[in-house]
């Protein structure tokens, strides 16, 4: 199928990507970006391993055309550590210092729907939390580390 | 703590921790060393990484559950523009599988397919996307085959209809066996109680959110292969490349990037392993193969469906007489862990209890279904669920509380099984105690309101196996350690971090010993050519077996480093004590110490790098027959878990609301991974009681490859979690710890099973509890709303 | 699954550009949130040759609530939208209540309201509260544009009435009757991230504490969502919460079912929850109701 160059707004930076219409967001970013922080963990929306952020909503990127995304702003775990020096978003030491990583592999989809949900609503309850994370699969931690570090983080500070 | 323990151990200056126990770096609950570069995205698994010239691979399944293939004509798909090459079935001429003496799985299927999405072709092409469509051009002729879906038609439909299989199998049995300790017909003929009760375990999936991947990298040039890939057995798989490609082992090698979870799904080797190397060797490129979801549902490898009758005897006081165990335990298609998974069921049934007698009876039989394999806590998560229930059935006989019984049957330590398996620690009643205090069991249970209901379940596993099915009779596990200035210490062990934090866990165990920081160590693993020998992730033998290999590697480097530190202290050896960057006499630490880098540095100027090595390989028990080696293990974990439930009256939906656990691991090397280790089992096990199930159409075909439709448990089904670690230190264990992550899973369906009871009445014995289930019995005794 | 059939893409920034490239291109298929779409061309369920992103047209984003005017969503509208709208959680709390229950958070912000009710799959969320408030449904084509009820707009499994080069631009909601009170339910495994095994609607008019007027819906029982005839008739001329009329009308909804058994409930459970629903739905409007 015939590429097109499209240029696409990711973590603040506009990239020229060569692309086909059918093109997924998810392969596009890990593929033609070199973003392999974004996981796909099963393609049909199911587990939001892929989440990443479109203006300021968490979304799936396997389930998102990559030439729809024009002119959006595209966040991607790459996206959350501090532009300059690289230090990690509050966000990534909660989940690191509460143990809410193990295998790793849900982690940049549920940092990332956790980062989207304190920047809205900075002080969430514990249900509010669940609810907010309820669209992301993991099958190491048992979740309650995870709620734990989102908490943690919005009692320190939160996430900007 | 104790100047006679310091009196005790005067002269023996290496065991002293042991006796103070006065650890620093092992307890810490540090978070995980490659954290920062997961959390990141940093990080690269399998299926991020690229070569130069990489190419893609993609496998053909079939659409069948049991098919003879007629024909395969590929001519469409070689036509298409960016096919590189396509494998089929005779390309492949040697079988593989885990055991080897049992291997009979095909890479790619010759002649016949036996269950559902079996890899039938594999075609390389330039993309993903080309390699894709290829697929659909391939053109396959299949003849159907009468299909055995239900393990329990599988000997009737052999012998009755002529279904075999496997030709060379009669009765689809795969794989039999019997075991008997004691005359236990005669025991049960004399007990005062005697429960008979069948019960029925499911077939469920790892899930590990990670896909399988492989990544092959062949030099044409010096016929050498390195095959990145999704594995928690390296050193196995390595054996098996070795096996299926014809090439000797020197000329492979593999690294594990990075696991995204395995449980014991990626205990095996994957069809994409070799796909990816044949390919790679033929075309002189690298190229890679990542599943899909739901060809990681097809390849399967989860939890073995069992079929289990049970007898159990109990005496007056409610102790237990005997056990009868009969098993019929469904294999799916393929052999994998099969025979090693059947006599674990037998074996698990010793234990947590004292068993005077035991008998087994066991089939695992050939279906075309899905290949069960190793999936956490193996064989042992099957009997315990039923046995579990049975205690139950038996206190309310006995007018015993389930607390009462267990308490009452619970092991101590130093117990021989009848089976001869030594159970050398267990504070398992301690946990049974310190679960029933924490959500006052004994005041719940049965004072709940009609609805609310409170269940307990004991559950334990093995920390490591004493028996290996690796063709060598060598050490299972080696550590080297590598001191020198320019990079500190470096310690190769070529265990497998498949996510529950190996590699950490192993820099804390080093770190402990040779008196540094945990964070400073580098660990290299997960390379069968840069780290060392070790069988892999599996039977929760990591922490216990690294972890004697660590220890004995560095307390070689010790007694190097001791002498010199001596030396400039103005002690003798025998007294020098290290920890926190600094050697010290154990008697006068704050006047003689030294830097530990000065020491370091003075070793090294005169001798030259420091590099040391310590293995280890579990104790063998003489006197074991009957195949009851399978189950032995140089220690046990043990667990009690309590779940309290509310069963919603209008459509029998079980929500689990709480779950109270007390372990006892040892001494938790990394507390922080341990509450997690528990916390995912509980999400686990409650998916197996409650959702999950692999379910299969009459024809053979998985119903539910996806995650919409295997349901594992979410954010908002998890439930509260009270957890504690008992205090407990295993003096046979290094740094007194054993296992926590297959332990923990063994008491969460049970618990469940037994609480609904407690909140309905209803004792359900097949798994798993659908609302379905839960509401039919509420209408028939008319206490739906 | 990783490849889409070949298609060429257009994102239309206004309502007449999107008709009449419906109108001209061939085999075209709309793309809203495609949280649906997406999944039917990686299944290769559809093989579209022209997908037209309808999600930069102001018409189809619009939202509208006037006191005593009802409300009008944009079919864009998306589900987190509907979800978190403090207007609507006021005026039609089923409503919200439902589109708050699609799948999970990042479906909820990708999936449209429109898109919910044109993929007219039988297990859809919002359809059984949307008829329960009189919902209609705004459809546009190039050169005319009609309005119908909801309830006419889905006729079977992934069916309904749009015709070609026909898209749903809004779904007008009209201001809640007095005394009227809406409530939904579902039955899932999970609590998130769940295909519903059978959902509903009730609407109760009550005056003077007796039912005046009912409606009730059911998603996940029939190929398209299922207006009751019956239990209305069980419940009109009754007392709010009188349990001889719950009963009937849990009996009244089992009647007029006719589910299937599939992967996720069998036909029975579905017969027998649809009863427990109705049932668990009056007795929590008896309560809202008599407080």
């Amino acid at each position: 199928m015939k590429k097109q160059l499209i240029t696409l707004n990711i973590n603040g930076e506009d990239m020229d990507l060569r692309i086909a219409p059918t093109d997924i967001l998810a392969d596009v970013l890990r593929k033609e970006a070199g973003l392999t922080g974004t996981k796909k963990g099963c393609g049909q929306g199911d587990c939001g391993a892929c989440t990443v952020i479109i203006d300021g909503k968490a979304v799936l990127s396997c389930l998102t055309l990559a030439i729809a995304c024009q002119g959006k702003k595209i966040t991607t775990i790459e996206g959350i550590a501090d532009h300059k020096t690289g230090e990690m978003n509050p966000i990534q030491k909660a989940f690191l210092n509460h143990g809410a990583v193990q295998c790793g592999f849900c982690t940049p989809g549920m940092i990332m729907s956790s980062y989207n949900l304190l920047t809205r609503n900075p002080q969430p309850t514990r249900t509010e939390i669940r609810r907010a994370l309820s669209g992301n699969l993991c099958r190491c931690t048992g979740y309650l580390l995870i709620f734990e570090a989102v908490e943690a983080c919005a009692a320190e500070g939160g996430v900007l | 703590m104790a100047m006679n323990k310091m009196y005790e151990v005067s002269n023996r200056y290496h065991d002293y921790k042991d006796y103070t126990r006065e650890y620093t770096e092992v307890g810490r609950s540090i978070p995980r060393l490659d954290g920062p570069l997961k959390v990141t995205g940093k990080l690269q698994y399998t299926d991020d990484l690229t070569l130069p010239r990489m190419v893609y691979a993609k496998i053909l399944r079939s659409p069948h559950a049991h098919a003879i293939i007629k024909n395969i004509d590929f001519s469409k798909a070689l036509e298409l523009d960016g096919v590189l090459d396509v494998l089929q079935g005779s390309d492949f001429p040697i079988d593989y599988g885990i055991v080897a003496h049992s291997a009979n799985e095909q890479v790619l299927a010759r002649d016949k397919v036996r269950m559902w999405g079996e890899p039938v072709a594999a075609v390389c092409a330039m993309t993903e996307e080309i390699a894709e469509r290829a697929l659909e051009l391939i053109d396959v002729e299949y003849e159907l085959l009468p299909v055995v879906v239900d393990g329990r038609d599988a000997e009737r439909m052999a012998n009755e209809e002529g279904v075999l299989i496997h030709e060379d199998k009669p009765g689809n049995i795969a794989h039999q066996g019997k075991q008997q300790y004691g005359d236990v017909d005669a025991i049960l003929a004399e007990s005062d109680l005697v429960i008979e009760q069948e019960f029925y375990s499911s077939q469920y999936h790892q899930s590990f959110i990670e896909p399988q991947s492989a990544l092959a990298d062949y030099d044409v040039h010096k016929n050498k292969l390195h095959l990145y890939a999704t594995c928690q057995v390296p050193h196995y798989t390595h054996q098996q490349l070795a096996k299926v490609l014809q090439m000797p082992m020197k000329d492979i090698r593999i690294t594990v990037p990075l696991l995204g979870g395995g449980f014991g799904g990626k205990g095996v080797a994957s069809t994409a392993d070799f796909i990816t190397s044949k390919f790679s060797s033929r075309i002189g490129r690298p190229v890679k193969c990542t599943y899909e979801r739901s060809e990681v549902f097809a390849a399967h490898q989860g939890r073995h469906p069992c079929y289990m009758k049970f007898k159990m005897g109990f005496d007056k006081e409610g102790h237990i007489t005997a056990v009868d165990f009969d098993n019929l335990m469904v294999g799916g298609a393929y052999m994998s862990w099969g025979v090693v998974v059947l006599f674990y069921t037998a074996s698990m049934t010793h234990l947590p209890y004292v068993t005077p007698a035991a008998k087994f009876s066991g089939k695992r039989v050939y279906t075309n279904t899905g290949t069960c394999g190793a999936h956490r806590g193996l064989g042992g998560a099957q009997p315990r669920f039923a046995m579990e229930i049975l205690m139950d059935m038996a206190a309310e006989k006995l007018g015993m509380t389930p607390l009462q019984i267990r308490l009452l049957n619970a092991v101590e330590s130093g117990h021989t099984c009848r089976s001869m398996m030594y159970v050398p620690h267990t504070e398992y009643k301690k946990t049974l105690q310190t679960a029933a205090d924490n959500c006052d069991f004994e005041n719940k249970y049965g004072k709940l309101p009609f609805g609310k209901g409170i269940g307990i379940s004991g559950g334990y596993y093995i920390s490591g196996t004493s028996y290996t099915l690796y063709l060598s009779y060598k050490p299972h596990t080696v550590a080297n350690v590598k001191i020198e200035g320019e990079n500190n210490v470096v310690l190769y062990c070529g265990a497998t971090d498949i996510g529950q934090g190996a590699d950490t866990v192993m820099a804390q165990m080093a770190a402990e010993t040779l008196g540094v920081r945990s964070e400073d160590v580098k660990v290299v693993s997960r390379d069968t050519e840069l780290a060392t020998f070790d069988l892999g992730t599996f039977a929760s033998r990591v922490t216990y077996a690294t972890g004697w290999a660590i220890r004995r590697a560095c307390e070689a480097a010790n007694q190097l480093l001791f002498p010199v530190a001596a030396a400039i202290m103005g002690c003798r050896g025998q007294e020098v004590g290290v920890k926190d960057y600094q050697f010290y006499s154990i008697y006068e630490k704050k006047r003689k110490n030294v830097d530990w880098n000065e020491v370091v540095d003075q070793y090294i100027s005169a001798n030259g790098p420091l590099i040391t090595s310590g293995q280890f390989t579990p104790p063998r028990r003489k006197g074991i027959q009957q195949g009851g080696n399978i189950g032995h293990s140089p220690t046990f974990g043990f667990t009690t878990q309590i779940a309290e439930v509310e069963v919603d009256l209008y459509t029998g939906l079980v929500h689990v609301v709480k779950i109270t656990e007390a372990g006892d691991l040892g001494q938790p090397i990394n507390p922080m991974s341990c509450e997690g280790q528990v916390h995912g089992s509980i999400q686990m096990g409650l998916g197996n009681a409650l959702l999950e199930e692999m379910r299969y159409a009459d024809d053979g075909r998985l119903l539910n490859p996806s995650f919409h439709d295997y349901k594992l448990c979410g954010t908002m089904d998890m439930p509260e979690v009270d957890a504690t670690i008992v205090e407990s230190y295993d003096p046979s264990a290094p740094y007194g710890g054993k296992e926590s992550g297959e332990g923990p899973i063994q008491p969460t369906p049970p618990a469940i099973f037994n609480a609904v009871y407690d909140a309905i009445g209803f004792r359900c014995t097949e798994q798993p509890l659908t609302q379905e289930k839960v509401l039919n019995y509420l209408k028939s005794i008319g206490k739906n709303l | 699954m990783n490849i889409l059939t070949p298609f060429e893409y257009f994102a239309p920034e206004t309502l007449d550009e999107a008709l009449e490239l419906l109108a001209t291109k061939e085999n075209a298929k709309v793309l809203a949130g495609g949280t649906d779409l997406m999944i039917q061309l990686k299944e290769k369920m559809i093989h579209p040759a022209n997908v037209i992103d309808v999600t930069h047209i102001p018409e189809l984003n619009e939202f509208k609530v006037e006191d005593g005017k009802g409300a009008v969503l944009g079919a864009c509208t998306t589900d987190a939208f509907c979800e978190f709208s403090e207007e609507l959680k006021a005026k039609y709390p089923a409503f919200a209540y439902a589109a708050g229950e699609i799948g999970g958070p990042q479906v909820r912000e990708m999936g449209t309201i429109g898109g919910n009710l044109a993929n007219s799959g039988p297990s859809a969320e919002t359809p059984a509260s949307l008829i329960c408030y009189g919902a209609d449904v705004v459809l546009v084509k190039k050169g005319s544009e009609r309005r119908l009820p909801v309830a006419d707009f889905i006729t079977g499994n992934r069916k309904n009435v749009l015709e070609e080069g026909e898209i749903i631009k809004s779904i007008i909601l009209p201001e809640p009757a007095p005394n009227t009170y809406v409530k939904y339910a579902y039955v899932g495994m999970r609590s998130s991230m769940e295909i519903d095994i059978a959902n509903m609607a009730i609407s109760l008019t009550v005056e003077d504490g007796t039912i005046k007027d009912a409606k009730c819906v059911m998603g996940s029982v029939a190929i398209r969502p299922l207006i009751s005839e019956a239990v209305p008739k069980a419940l009109i001329g009754t007392k709010v919460g009188d349990e001889a009329a719950i009963k009937a009308a849990g009996e009244a909804a089992q009647s007029e079912v006719h589910p299937i058994t599939d992967v996720r409930a069998s036909a029975n459970y579905r017969v027998d929850v649809i009863g427990a629903l109705a049932r668990r739905i009056l007795r929590e409007l008896a309560e809202e109701i008599n407080g």
